[in-house]
């Protein structure tokens, strides 16, 4: 027969203080753990959402991201006539060579960072359904205009709808803002890439962006990027693209979070098995007596590691509402280390992970109650009886 | 001293929970050790010299690169006492993942910059004599099994070329993780763009960093590529600001392991007091002052937490003399002294505050009623 449940419910109850600060000891590792992998999936959200298996990106050959690539006009113009390109309602391809230019500004707090100038145009835009306009108008080709994401406008300076920001050789105005649906757009400005580039005196685009017919003519057009020697280009597929930009920005910041959070997590496991050591000691001839009228070894093991369940419950919703009250929505960005540039995402504490939470708070419960319920279980009645 | 062997025998009189307790700060201290000599690692350039070096950079981004021509304008403003161009190629050996810091420098004025790389006199010949030479850091070497000799074929990720380079030296210094090769090869074999990524300078002392930084950028201000001028610390420190909130959120973790860790600790030592109530009134009650009596409770924590503290600190500092996590982010891990002891001092502050509180409560209340509970 089981013990009461009720038997370990009062027992927490005689000693709040012990059992709060056991408790609020799972609480800090499980919101540590949460916000460790918030950031994480943000991060990968905004990354993996971008990529559109339709669209292909096309790089120098060896580049890895467009900040980091360079094709000239005139391998612009060819790509356009490639066969297999989709077309438009105008009957125009969907073809657009684009200019990506970081720029060092700062953002609202102070801070410098490389902000991404888009010099991009029509079908640019066409090309990315997800980015709708808000406010404003979209800039004028030949002006200097931007209309840059809502996350950018309010998170950098002069970037506001409006103001004026100066880089290159220019002072751009803001017409326009527009949301992007969290994908990597929702990080950037768009300028006319003809003007953008012209301020920059440069005369390459850095990549152009297509959209193929078919999933068959986009591996044919990436085939013929590779081996016509015209162009020697690399076209990946955009999931492909962010993909390597999750290995190597998400994962390394996701691998760090775990760590810390799995050293913490020991840390607490230590903390909830010395008070289950003290409860098995100070009731240790309540035990004996429990043992005395029938009760089996069993069921002093089971309501021991019921009683640190009962912990780690308490501690791990603790911890759960405490790292979703912080931290759930706050917007925070951090370099790309790929394409050197800016990437704004939120801390998102989703069901999964408040789900994850509350298994990690019970795993160092029932660990730390583990060997102290075993220790209650397996001593004699005769001993326990005449220990003090 | 005389009451240590008291103190000892409490302590081992439940070794279990001493132990427990020492290996829970240990892991914390550990934690925030390790946590605060990374922030220390990302923030502090290694190079002893680096106040009076400053970098001129396109003033848009570093993605801009200036003309070469902008070298010996440099060269030519008052203040600057030696200038060398130092382009970042971005190229990365066979796998993607092999990603480190190369350059392409003028090897005639590189060294008048760089004097802390050291490059034994022979080598430097050897590079010299070799248009398609490089040499490597010491770190980096040892990394991927590099030596004299060998053949490297780096792929750029910037630029369309495959440099196939002759490795021609190891240097040693503060930063040896660094692969430089001839910027003449790059631009060569890229048709000659003439361009450089950064402009290296030195100046004669503080004084000058402030005035000389404003005459550099002025000299450019209003052409095609105006620059900006900084110390090498100030951009070293743009890449940590780049990467946003980090330190921030390290602060926090350590925040949140700290007070995860008082908890623990603080329980325990809570817990020992509780157990010590009687015994405690029965010394009180035998003449010895309640200060005493408290202190011996007070000692117990302390020992406690400084075990833990020693071995939380002696791990990371012994396990990274020599390590480099991450050639271009961490080329050394080594725990600075006061980073060492602040970690030893905030595990001794834990046993204080852990202890303080519970043995105050065992001489707070009466003897008669402390002796009375069972």
């Amino acid at each position: 027969m089981a013990i009461p449940l009720l038997y370990n419910v009062r027992h927490l109850r005689t000693r709040p203080a012990a059992a709060a600060m056991t408790a609020v000891g799972i609480a800090l590792p499980t919101a540590a753990l949460l916000f460790a992998l918030a950031l994480p999936a943000g991060l990968n959200r905004v990354l993996r959402s971008s990529g559109d298996e339709s669209r292909l990106v096309i790089l120098r050959k060896g580049a890895v991201a467009e900040t980091g690539s360079a094709i000239d006009r005139e391998t612009a113009r060819l790509i356009e006539t490639l066969p297999g390109i989709a077309k438009n309602a105008a009957n125009r391809p969907l073809c657009s060579p684009e200019a990506a230019i970081l720029v060092n500004v700062p953002r609202r707090d102070g801070k410098r960072t490389n902000l991404l100038v888009r010099g991009t145009g029509e079908r640019g835009r066409e090309l990315r359904p997800a980015v709708r306009l808000v406010e404003g108008r979209w800039f004028e080709p030949g002006l200097p205009e931007l209309t840059v994401s809502r996350r950018i406008a309010t998170r950098f300076e002069n970037l506001g709808l409006g103001e004026t920001i100066k880089f290159g050789r220019s002072d751009w105005r803001v017409v326009g803002i527009f949301e992007a649906a969290g994908t990597s757009s929702d990080s950037e400005a768009w300028a006319d890439a003809d003007l953008l580039m012209a301020d920059f005196r440069r005369t390459l685009y850095t990549s152009v962006l297509v959209r193929a017919v078919s999933p068959e003519v986009q591996a044919s057009i990436v085939r013929t990027l590779a081996e016509d020697e015209r162009f020697s280009l690399r076209g990946v597929p955009e999931p492909e693209y962010f993909a390597l930009q999750t290995r190597e920005v998400g994962i390394p910041v996701e691998f760090v979070g775990m760590l810390v959070s799995i050293l913490l997590a020991v840390g607490a496991t230590v903390g909830a098995a010395n008070t289950m050591y003290a409860a098995v000691a100070q009731r240790t001839r309540e035990i004996a007596v429990l043992r005395a009228i029938g009760f089996r070894r069993r069921a002093v093991l089971a309501s021991f590691l019921f009683e640190t369940f009962l912990l780690a419950l308490a501690g791990g919703a603790v911890g759960c509402a405490i790292a979703f009250a912080a931290f759930h929505g706050r917007a925070t960005s951090t370099v790309n280390w790929i394409s050197f540039s800016d990437v704004v995402f939120q801390f998102r504490i989703t069901p999964d992970l408040l789900g994850y939470g509350m298994v990690f708070a019970v795993a160092i419960g029932l660990l730390g109650g583990a060997l102290p319920a075993r220790l209650a279980a397996s001593r004699g009645i005769a001993a326990s009886m005449r220990a003090i | 001293m005389k009451y240590l062997p008291l103190v000892l025998r409490n302590l081992f009189r439940n070794k279990r929970r001493s132990g427990l307790t020492a290996f829970a700060v240990a892991i914390s201290v550990f934690l925030v050790v390790v946590l605060r000599t990374a922030l220390h690692h990302l923030e502090t350039p290694p190079s002893e010299q680096s106040q009076f070096r400053l970098v001129a950079h396109h003033a848009a981004s570093l993605q801009n690169p200036l003309p070469e021509g902008h070298v010996e304008k440099v060269r030519a403003v008052p203040g600057v006492l030696r200038a060398t161009p130092m382009t970042w190629f971005g190229g990365y050996w066979k796998r993607f993942e092999n990603f480190f810091a190369n350059f392409e420098i003028d090897a005639s004025t590189w060294w008048d910059v760089f004097p802390e790389q050291r490059l034994p006199e022979d080598q430097k010949r050897g590079f010299l004599a070799d248009p398609q030479g490089c040499f490597v850091g010491r770190a980096l070497s040892e990394e991927y099994g590099w030596k004299i000799g060998d053949r490297i074929v780096l792929t750029g990720t910037l630029y369309p070329l495959d440099p196939e380079l002759n490795v021609q030296g190891i240097y040693e210094g503060p930063d040896s993780t660094w692969l430089l090769f001839h910027r003449k090869y790059a631009e060569e074999s890229l048709g000659r763009p003439g361009r450089v990524g950064t402009i290296w300078f030195l100046v004669a002392g503080a004084a000058d960093v402030g005035p000389v930084s404003e005459r550099v950028d002025a000299r450019f201000r209003n052409s095609d590529a105006e620059t900006k001028t900084e110390t090498e610390k100030s951009f070293q420190l743009s890449f940590v600001e780049m990467m946003g909130d980090v330190r921030a959120i390290v602060r926090w973790v350590v925040g949140f392991v700290a007070l995860t860790m008082l908890l623990v600790a603080g329980n325990a030592m809570a817990m020992a007091a509780r157990e010590r109530l009687q015994e405690a009134a029965v010394l009180r009650a035998l003449g010895f002052p309640p200060a005493r009596v408290a202190t011996l409770l007070l000692a117990e924590a302390m020992l406690v937490a400084g075990l833990g503290g020693a071995i939380g600190t002696a791990l990371p500092v012994l396990l990274f003399w020599n390590f480099t996590p991450q050639p271009i982010w961490f080329p050394t891990f080594r725990v600075p002294t006061e980073i060492g002891l602040t970690g030893f001092g905030f595990a001794l502050a834990l046993g204080l505050l852990a202890g303080g509180l519970p043995s105050w409560g065992l001489v707070r209340r009466p003897i008669a009623q402390a002796l009375r509970r069972a």
